[in-house]
């Protein structure tokens, strides 16, 4: 009956006289409990029994229940579903991907009702400039017109902003779901896999390039048909995709790394080769049922080491390895298909598969049972001769180059006119492999030049073409991008300075086409902005500072008028800013400190022109003020410049305490380093060794956060070497010594490694040619990587000069380290009249002089 | 809430005559209701996510206590009954993540993170849930209370409030229960190995 269960007699009687005794007991002391339970239970030895095993059972606090769990809210339902955008009726959320969340969308026309997918972009994702890409490319991705391949079918923004794309909607599941729940032998995962490469061998005709190619991104139908996502889309989210210039890697992520080549880890340019490498990843994993990668510790770099330097272990061999059962599928592996996924993963671009076609055509070969390409040393392997060779040196220029063509998917009318372009780009493309070589080898024509001309021929003949304004927007960049590896502006050398120019006037009569087809147009205003700007660079470095000074006026102009127009405009006024900001930088490396210092001076005016609601107007006024203190210090009016220096240092303190991104960590490392730079010119060396042992410390800690980022790696590497400099000069040889030692131990692996930024070779060449240690001292060494450094800048960087007369002086070889410094000597820029020399202009010359002095002798120097 | 006033009142006319059981819809229905609640309590304040449980409750009451035609006895019911769903909500998720950690091998999955909880903890909820089971037969009473205090994290003063008790009889209760639920559940195995 209801109410037994309390009674002391019932059932649960035990339970219920124990509950008294027990709320009882506990109100005595501890010590007392024991003997107040026996008096209590008396002769019940049941009752006493229980009670103090429940005694002994009761934690007063911190025990388990103590702490219930504590519930996470959930988060808000999703606002997007409902509602409706555009012509589209959000109707559920079917995913969410690395670039935002899809939704499951419907369009409803008046005739009928269609179902899409809706992927909107997520706000860290992708910057403001977004949709113009989106409406750029929109007719060149909308042409992908294939069966296996979903169709982009609309782009746009919603009203709160959100940038968004619309493609077919297809069931499906990702291909390696597939296969395993289909149980596919390897035969039919084959077939399924070369419907696949036919339609990215479509796309790659077209010029797209897929960028991103993992499962994920293929979903087969149920009724068997896979269907490529997302051709394309990368690029227009992720912009800095496939655009690289320098030999730095500057750390970005691609967006699913298991997947990615190891130009795409190392930030270098995209091609199409990269999609191979990603379709070999995803062919290995369809037929070993893993994928060949490995991690034990989930850390970027072990994940750069295992794609950018292991080599994969063949399939076959990783599935028997597996498991039991393994040992019977790879033999189905061993041999030919090996063979061909290996191949298709190779480090080097150019020796993967030259095409998705020849990809699929091996895969017949093997499936009727035909030797294999993939086996024969054919002519692909000429290329690796010549990777081999000039991967340092060629890399930069020559993929920029290929790049280039590659990328220049644009509105494409006909599809001849692609057919032809490919053509062009085949030709280049072989010409740079073959020709090119033998070029190098003989050493006449420095490979930069001729791949230059190479390039413009190239532009010309599309320039001849219909111009409508997509074509306009691709000459354009195309000449401003040639421009820029002309006339490289670390270092200028005459000759290519003069195609630089020419190149860079192009360009701007191509703006000044595109801004008169359509004057009110900003996104073609910003095209002759950056035209302008980009011939004001080149005339700078090419000495011509009254024309230079006329064009970046123009580009100001050009800034000023869309400013007249929105002068609050934050993006105009940013753009102003960087614009000085870059002036700024380019005159630093060009050796020009007065200059320099006049466009801080004006990034600085600009900033505090900001709306005070800029969130970064504090730290944009901080560097700008930073920057210009610090060049007016190295121009020569070093007064109050570290005062103000330390005032910066503190406004990014504050702004690292609320966020702290890599970027201000690295402003901030740099403003210390700078700050450092002006106290040991005024002889404050205590401060200068605080200030750099603080420099150190940040770019440490980047350092061991991203380690694959080269420039932390570089930053280090030299403020360490100002923290040995400052050391000798505060009398405090034993620190000196020890933080040489620590030097040279991190530079020399990364002097050593393969594909690394010429900055570390010249660095450590110059750690050992002048330290003052004589047992830290590898004179030989110094020599061999001063050579290394000078080759890979293309003989063309003054500093990289500097270096190598300094090395050639400590192995006795007066001669060649006067032939040094006249080299540096002459690549640069002429003094102004009126201005003071830079201090590497300075330091060459009066070695040179004293070099050539009648009774030099060959005294190792330091 | 989407359903339909009468079939939660009608669940809940199943969970007074005492049925231990209630259906999985009702606490579909409520779960939902109450992590909507949560949400907008989350929004409205505390940075970290984080939620007092006994927030969520009181907050639930308000909102459906309001709402026409359910029928709520008293508070006492509600709050007995919303500790209940959150003792299944809870019990729900230990017993997925339990299965994820045992057939996952490597694979990583996001669990809706609906508790911020340690898997210590999770393992324990498992083992608390039949120890708790066994203590309903012998004193439902003291289950009441735990649900309340332990689920739905409600200090002595309201448990005491919601079961129309004494504040000096809920702690007796609770250190009873909890002396007994320690033992039951050490008797399990919950703390070997510690």
């Amino acid at each position: 009956m209801p109410g037994d269960e309390g009674s002391p007699d019932g059932p649960n009687g035990l339970h219920v006289r124990a509950k008294r005794v027990f709320a009882a007991a506990l109100e005595q002391t501890v010590d007392l409990r024991e003997a107040h339970v026996a008096r209590t239970c008396g002769g019940d030895a049941d009752l006493y029994r229980e009670v103090m095993s429940l005694l002994q059972n009761y934690v007063d606090t911190a025990s388990f229940l103590d702490h219930p769990p504590v519930p996470i809210a959930a988060p808000p339902p999703d606002p997007m579903v409902g509602k409706s955008i555009g012509p589209y009726k959000i109707l559920r959320h079917i995913g969410s991907g690395g670039m935002g969340a899809v939704y499951l969308a419907e369009r409803a026309d008046a005739q009928f009702r269609k179902r899409v997918a809706l992927k909107a972009i997520r706000a860290g994702a992708t910057d403001e400039h977004v949709l113009g890409r989106f409406q750029n490319e929109r007719q060149t991705l909308a042409v992908l017109d294939h069966p296996n391949i979903i169709k982009l079918l609309d782009a746009g923004s919603t009203a709160e902003g959100v940038p968004y794309l619309v493609t077919e909607y297809v069931e499906g599941q990702p291909i390696d779901a597939y296969c395993a729940a289909r149980r596919l032998s390897v035969a039919e995962r084959i077939e399924l896999f070369r419907v696949v490469l036919s339609a990215v061998h479509y796309a790659h005709q077209s010029l797209v390039v897929h960028r991103d190619l993992k499962p994920g991104n293929i979903l087969v139908t149920p009724e068997g048909v896979p269907k490529l996502l997302d051709f394309g889309i990368a690029k227009l989210v992720r912009p800095e995709y496939g655009a690289c210039m320098g030999l730095t890697s500057t750390g970005f992520q691609p967006m699913t790394p298991e997947f990615a080549s190891p130009e795409q880890i190392q930030g270098q340019p995209i091609t199409t080769a990269s999609d191979i490498y990603s379709l070999g990843v995803i062919l290995y994993c369809l037929l070993a049922g893993r994928h060949p990668v490995e991690l034990k510790n989930h850390t970027a770099a072990e994940l750069e080491r295992a794609v950018c330097q292991t080599d994969p272990e063949k399939p076959s061999r990783r599935v028997s390895r597996a498991s039991a059962s393994g040992r019977a599928e790879a033999r189905l592996l061993r041999g030919d298909l090996d063979t061909i996924v290996l191949m298709a993963m190779r480090k080097e671009p150019q020796r993967r598969y030259p095409s998705a076609q020849h990809f699929s055509e091996d895969l017949r070969r093997y499936r009727e049972g035909r030797p294999v390409a993939a086996r024969k040393a054919g002519v692909w392997y000429a290329a690796a001769k010549f990777v081999g060779r000039h991967k340092a040196a060629c890399c930069a220029a020559l993929l920029a180059m290929v790049a280039l063509i590659l990328s220049g998917a644009t509105a494409l009318g006909e599809k001849r006119a692609a057919e032809r372009r490919f053509e062009e780009l085949h030709q280049f493309a072989n010409f740079v492999l073959n020709d090119l070589d033998d070029r190098l080898m003989e050493g006449v024509t420095p490979a930069r030049s001729v791949l230059a001309a190479k390039g413009l021929a190239y532009l010309d003949g599309l320039a001849r073409e219909k111009r409508s304004p997509a074509i306009l927007r691709d000459l354009v960049n195309g000449y401003l991008k040639n421009a820029d590896v002309q006339g490289n502006l670390y270092a200028p050398n005459l000759g290519d300075t003069a195609r630089a120019e020419q190149s860079c006037r192009k360009a701007l009569r191509f703006a000044e086409e595109l801004a008169r087809a359509a004057p009110a147009d900003a996104v073609s205003r910003g095209y002759l902005f950056r035209a302008h700007l980009m011939l004001g660079e080149v005339l700078t470095a090419a000495g011509n500072r009254a024309e230079a000074q006329a064009q970046i006026d123009q580009a100001l102009g050009d800034n000023q008028s869309m400013l007249a127009a929105r002068p609050s405009d934050l993006a105009l006024l940013k753009d102003r800013f960087s614009l000085w900001f870059d002036i700024g930088s380019a005159r630093s490396l060009a050796f020009d400190p007065e200059g320099a210092l006049e466009s801080y001076r004006h990034a600085l005016e600009t900033a505090r022109a900001f709306p005070d609601s800029y969130s970064s107007k504090a730290v944009a006024i901080a560097s700008a003020e930073e920057l210009a203190a610090y060049w007016s210090a190295v121009a020569g009016e070093p007064a109050g410049a570290e005062a103000v220096i330390r005032q910066s240092i503190a406004v990014y303190r504050g702004a690292i305490a609320a966020n702290p991104k890599p970027r201000l960590q690295r402003t901030l490392a740099k403003a210390l380093k700078n700050l450092a730079e002006v106290e040991q010119r005024a002889g404050r060396l205590p401060e200068a060794l605080a200030a750099i042992g603080q420099s150190l410390g940040v770019t440490r800690a980047l350092v061991a956060e991203d380690p694959r980022n080269a420039q932390d790696r570089i930053d280090f590497n030299q403020a360490l070497r100002m923290e040995i400099d400052i050391l000798s000069a505060s009398g405090l040889p034993a620190e000196a010594k020890r933080q040489t030692r620590l030097a040279l131990e991190t530079m020399k692996p990364e002097a050593e490694a393969p594909n690394s930024p010429y900055q570390h070779a010249m660095d450590y060449a110059e750690l050992l040619a002048t330290t003052p240690f004589d047992d830290l001292r590898d004179d030989a060494a110094a020599l061999r990587y001063a050579r290394q450094a000078v080759a890979m800048t293309h003989e063309m960087d003054p500093g990289a000069w500097r270096v190598a007369a300094l090395a050639c002086q400590r192995n006795g070889q007066t001669r060649q380290a006067a032939e040094a410094d006249r080299k540096g000597i002459s690549l640069l820029p002429a003094v102004p009249p009126g201005r003071r020399a830079p201090e590497l202009r300075t330091a060459l010359e009066a070695d040179l002089r004293r070099l050539s002095a009648p009774a030099a002798e060959s005294h190792p120097h330091e | 809430m989407e359903s339909e006033p009468g079939e939660i009142t009608g669940l809940l006319g199943k969970l007074e005559s005492g049925q231990a059981e209630v259906s999985a819809r009702l606490i579909a229905l409520v779960y939902k209701e109450l992590r909507a609640i949560a949400g907008r309590c989350m929004r409205r304040e505390r940075p970290d996510h984080t939620l007092q449980p006994t927030v969520l409750v009181h907050e639930a009451y308000l909102r459906l206590a309001g709402q026409a035609g359910i029928q709520w006895q008293s508070r006492a019911h509600f709050f007995a009954f919303a500790a209940h769903v959150m003792r299944r909500v809870l019990l729900d998720y230990a017993r997925e993540h339990r299965a994820l950690k045992r057939g996952g091998g490597g694979a990583r999955v996001s669990l809706d993170d609906a508790f911020l909880v340690t898997e210590d903890q999770l393992e324990k909820v498992l083992i608390l849930d039949e120890s708790l089971k066994k203590l309903a037969a012998i004193d439902p009473q003291q289950c009441r209370v735990t649900e309340l205090r332990f689920f739905a994290g409600m200090t002595v003063e309201e448990t005491a409030e919601a079961m129309s008790m004494s504040t000096a009889t809920v702690k007796r209760e609770w250190s009873h229960a909890k002396a007994w639920l320690h033992r039951d559940m050490g008797a399990r195995g919950a703390y070997a190995g510690r």
